[in-house]
């Protein structure tokens, strides 16, 4: 470590540019790894959301001829690829990093340099699938490449091995952080933090990591098939041969049902911190609402046939495949009721996340009803394919999933940065967004009940679609500018000064016992909890006059030396070894010369493996 | 001081030392003999039967199951170990069946 | 009293469970998903090739099945290892490690030979339903197996420049651990592909 000259007593100078740039690549501190996932997936979000952006401009008016049919396709397919796998889950990921050891009272994850190692490749492996456009090869049959289709005799050209290397990458990362967390979670907890005590995000967060762990690698044996269908000439969704497309689809959804409720739950327990907070009341039915969280997940893997409903899969699989989405509702509909009960008889504090988590439970529960229809078999063969479901999906996912994660964003946002957001200007942003984002996604149930099918690039005038695609257009602009107001509010509020106190909100879990930006070792004490919502019960304990010697308020430092674990050069290492291969992968087939890629990417990845398991972890 | 709060953190949890559960050398070696037995029954009922019958794929599966079970109890040493490992592995195996046995069936019923 | 210093000594963690060897447990319960994945795979297609070579065509029963008990073995000599290490035995840990490696290069020099004598009898991954998914799926637990090795061959160089020492038991264990599954894998291929083949 170099020695920092002290000219004067008590100043540092500023670390150089160098060493802050080494200090990020290095780090494996859980709160600087969730500002890394929650800037990149901003700049992914900006860049699927111009994507979007485009798709309005050329659907705006009929028989536009702004961008071609073949680019059309590349659109929606990034779209819906990027927004899923490169912004939800990993703004999701931010959360987890930043609150999961909070929460739990430790001082780190199981395993940060995995951890860091997870970031990594999100960031290479998103690189790779978005640098598919600068390639001219961006993928182009849809985010769920329906076989066999995909085959290369009907898409040549690198745009589906673009898209089966980057989702394999990415899901490694996945994987890998959803085993860290789920284990992060059973092994870490301080004293006194049960299960049934730990705060709904973090419940949450164990919930999903499962889905992770189990229904990614159904996802990457899906991926292994196609790749081998493409690059070497199997037979898995070549029916000349026998082969079945409608195993792809059969796996796919076996992976892409748990994967919206990976997308939604992080969500819920956003929500679930929110609304008690600023209703100043405990949720009502913790125990409920984290055992449907936990419902949910299980039943998650009974549904998935439904989006195959039209596939012809015989009225015996329909209707068990439709009892079981009915039923899931059952346990989503159970949260919503006692968010509603949290809400009820409290005293509203109306600040900006409360805002957004009263927007999410309106737009959910519309997404929620317009599911719930496509869950009648006889119905989804009206709505299948057309812009029905995607405003069924746009109004939980964007209505749902990114409210939430916008709610989150300014309720935790003075903890991880130490500075609060502008409230008005949060305001300004909130009601931009809900308005843009009905009157983009509204008209989509018309449009879609009116016949408009998905993924035509364009439509002519005597269907009667313009005036709703018009207003939709209009809206998805009004969104774009409710981000920048968003953007705003960011930069205005990095001119303050970071002098956020820890409990800005008066808050109830632990990660408002400790300073607003936390020091890196998290707790000075690791602390002793006696109860649900720990920080409100020590508030209360206080208040009469009970306090134990145990308060999480406790600022000195404990006897013991606390011990973070170093920073670490081998997580990018590693990591960078796995774009390597994939383009390796995908221009060997080309050229057999960029075999050399691929080897050189296995090099690097053991090296970065060797060197991480050599290096000293004290 | 760290002593009293270990203590205070799970006190029903009991600590879980190998030691007095490893499974000596010659265990090992037993199951070992174990399974190499089942295995040579397995070839040689192979070699024996000449139809595909369920019957016959039914005790192959059987005896399979049984020497999973086994590698997975005693070399895995899950039948040592506490609830936790065995209801995470279990948990995906169970799902493994069930979400796969769904989509084969599925499938093979539409296929013909 | 036993002079043994076991594997995972009281970890302080919630669980009383050493995270790594959750994490280790954690990943072969997702690989269960993995295999199970292409299994099915294997299973649905079973059958239904159009055209040959079948099964029974390329199929060498005896000498698949002296690959699997090699295999086995191979779990014997890993558990062996482990329990070297555990006791503190660090040259029959060396002996057990690389014989478990060897067994290991053994069985995939066993798959080797039987994919070539495979491809000269007219079965390729393209060639029908059968050659795609007998090939990915064995070529991918012969993936996993190399893997195995190589984290062997780790172990046993490191264990030779004193980086793997009694205290790192935990990490044979875990390697351990990937190692049966492994095994108990191709359990289910030798008697799912190969001895109930059509």
């Amino acid at each position: 470590m170099a020695t920092i000259a002290q000219p004067y007593a008590g100043t540092y100078p500023r670390p150089s540019r160098w060493e802050v740039i080494w200090e990020w690549i290095t780090t494996v501190d859980h709160k600087k790894i969730a500002k890394l996932y929650l800037v990149t997936s901003f700049v992914f979000f900006i860049l699927a959301g111009i994507e979007a952006l485009i798709i309005r401009l050329q659907l705006a008016r009929p028989d536009e001829r702004l961008i071609s049919a073949e680019t059309y396709n590349e659109l929606f397919t990034m779209h819906g690829t990027m927004m899923i796998f490169l912004v939800v889950m990993p703004l999701g990921v931010a959360f987890f990093n930043l609150l999961v050891p909070l929460q739990i009272g430790a001082r780190d994850v199981a395993f940060p340099r995995l951890n860091a190692l997870s970031y990594w490749i999100y960031l290479f492996g998103g690189i790779l699938l978005t640098s598919s456009w600068l390639f001219e090869a961006a993928p182009n049959d849809g985010w769920f490449a329906y076989a066999n289709l995909t085959e290369k005799t009907f898409t040549p050209g690198h745009n589906l091995d673009f898209y089966y290397v980057g989702l394999q990458i990415l899901g490694i990362s996945s994987l890998i952080g959803a085993i860290n967390f789920f284990v992060t979670i059973l092994n870490m907890r301080a004293p006194g933090m049960r299960i049934m005590r730990m705060p709904p995000f973090t419940w949450m967060v164990m919930v999903t990591s499962v889905l992770l762990f189990t229904a990614l690698p159904v996802l990457a044996v899906d991926l292994i098939l196609l790749m081998f269908d493409r690059a070497y000439a199997t037979n898995f969704f070549n029916p000349a041969k026998g082969g079945e497309p409608i195993l792809w689809q059969h796996l796919f959804w076996l992976f892409g049902h748990p994967e919206v409720y990976i997308m939604i739950l992080p969500a819920f327990g956003i929500i679930s911190e929110i609304l008690p907070t600023f209703a100043r009341k405990p949720l009502f039915g913790y125990p409920v609402v984290v055992l449907s969280g936990a419902a949910i997940g299980v039943m998650g893997w009974g549904v998935w046939a439904h989006h195959m409903f039209t596939v012809g899969l015989g009225a015996a699989a329909n209707s068990a495949f439709a009892t079981t989405t009915m039923l899931i509702a059952v346990p989503t509909g159970i949260k919503i009721f006692n968010w509603i009960a949290t809400l009820w008889g409290g005293d509203l504090q109306m600040k900006t996340p409360l805002y957004f988590a009263l927007g999410f439970i309106a737009m959910f529960i519309i997404g929620g009803l317009s599911g719930v229809t496509h869950g009648i078999v006889p119905a989804d063969y009206e709505q299948h394919m057309t812009y029905y479901i995607v405003a069924h999906f746009h109004y939980v996912l964007f209505g749902g999933a990114l409210f939430a994660l916008f709610g989150g964003i300014y309720y935790w946002y003075p903890k991880l940065f130490g500075r609060m957001l502008d409230e008005t200007i949060g305001k300004w942003h909130f009601w931009l967004m809900l308005i843009g984002f009905n009157l983009t996604f509204g008209p989509f149930h018309m449009l879609g009940l009116d016949g408009m099918p998905r993924r035509i690039y364009t439509y002519a005038a005597n269907n009667g679609w313009g005036f709703w695609n018009m207003v939709s257009t209009i809206g998805a602009f009004t969104i774009a500018l409710s981000i920048l107001v968003f953007f705003w509010n960011v930069y205005v509020t990095s001119r303050k000064p970071a002098d956020a106190p820890a409990d800005p909100w008066d808050g109830r879990s632990l990660e408002w016992t400790i300073p607003s930006p936390p020091p890196e070792y998290n707790f000075a004490r690791i602390p002793v909890v006696h109860a649900r919502d720990p920080l409100w019960h020590q508030k209360l304990l206080r208040r009469y006059g009970r306090a134990t010697g145990n308060d999480p308020l406790a600022q000195e430092p404990a006897d013991e030396h606390i011990h973070m674990p170093p920073r670490s050069f081998y997580p990018i290492i590693t990591a960078l070894g796995l774009p390597l291969m994939g383009y390796g992968f995908i221009y060997q087939q080309d050229h057999k010369a960029f075999w050399a890629l691929f080897a050189a990417g296995i090099i690097v990845l053991f090296l970065g493996a060797f060197g991480w398991a050599t290096e000293p972890t004290e | 001081m760290a002593e009293t709060t270990e203590q205070a953190r799970f006190p029903r949890i009991v600590r879980r030392t190998e030691a007095e559960h490893a499974p000596s050398q010659m265990t090992y070696i037993k199951v070992a003999i174990f399974l190499a037995i089942v295995t040579l029954g397995e070839v040689l009922i192979y070699q024996w039967n000449t139809n595909l019958t369920w019957l016959y794929i039914a005790v192959l599966v059987v005896l399979a199951a049984i020497k999973f079970a086994t590698v997975v109890a005693f070399f895995m040493h899950l039948r040592f170990d506490g609830p936790l490992p065995r209801y995470v592995f279990v948990f995906g195996l169970a799902l493994a069946f069930a979400a796969l046995g769904v989509a084969v069936i599925s499938l093979k019923a539409i296929g013909g | 009293m036993a002079t043994e210093v076991s594997a995972t000594h009281a970890a302080h963690t919630s669980t009383g469970y050493d995270s790594r060897k959750l994490f280790m447990w954690t990943f072969l319960g997702s690989d269960c998903l993995f295999f199970g994945a292409l299994i099915a795979t294997y299973i649905l297609y079973r059958g239904r090739s159009l055209t040959g070579p079948y099964p029974k065509d390329v199929f060498n029963i005896p000498y698949t099945s002296v690959s699997t008990f090699v295999l086995l073995m191979s779990s014997l000599t890993m558990v062996l290892t482990l329990s070297a290490i555990q006791r503190g035995d660090m040259r029959a840990f060396r002996v057990w490690t690389l014989a478990t490696a060897l067994l290991g290069c053994v069985f995939l020099g066993g798959q080797a030979f039987e994919f070539t004598d495979f491809v000269a009898k007219g079965l390729r991954p393209s060639t029908n339903l059968f050659g795609s998914s007998f090939f990915v799926l064995t070529g991918t637990h012969g993936t996993h197996v190399g893997i195995g090795v190589i984290m062997l061959l780790s172990l046993f160089g490191f264990s030779l420049t004193g980086r793997i020492r009694q205290e790192s038991a935990i990490y044979v264990e875990m390697i351990g651990l990937y190692w049966h599954f492994v095994d108990i894998v191709w359990i289910v291929i030798f008697t799912l592909v190969y001895l109930t083949r059509v």
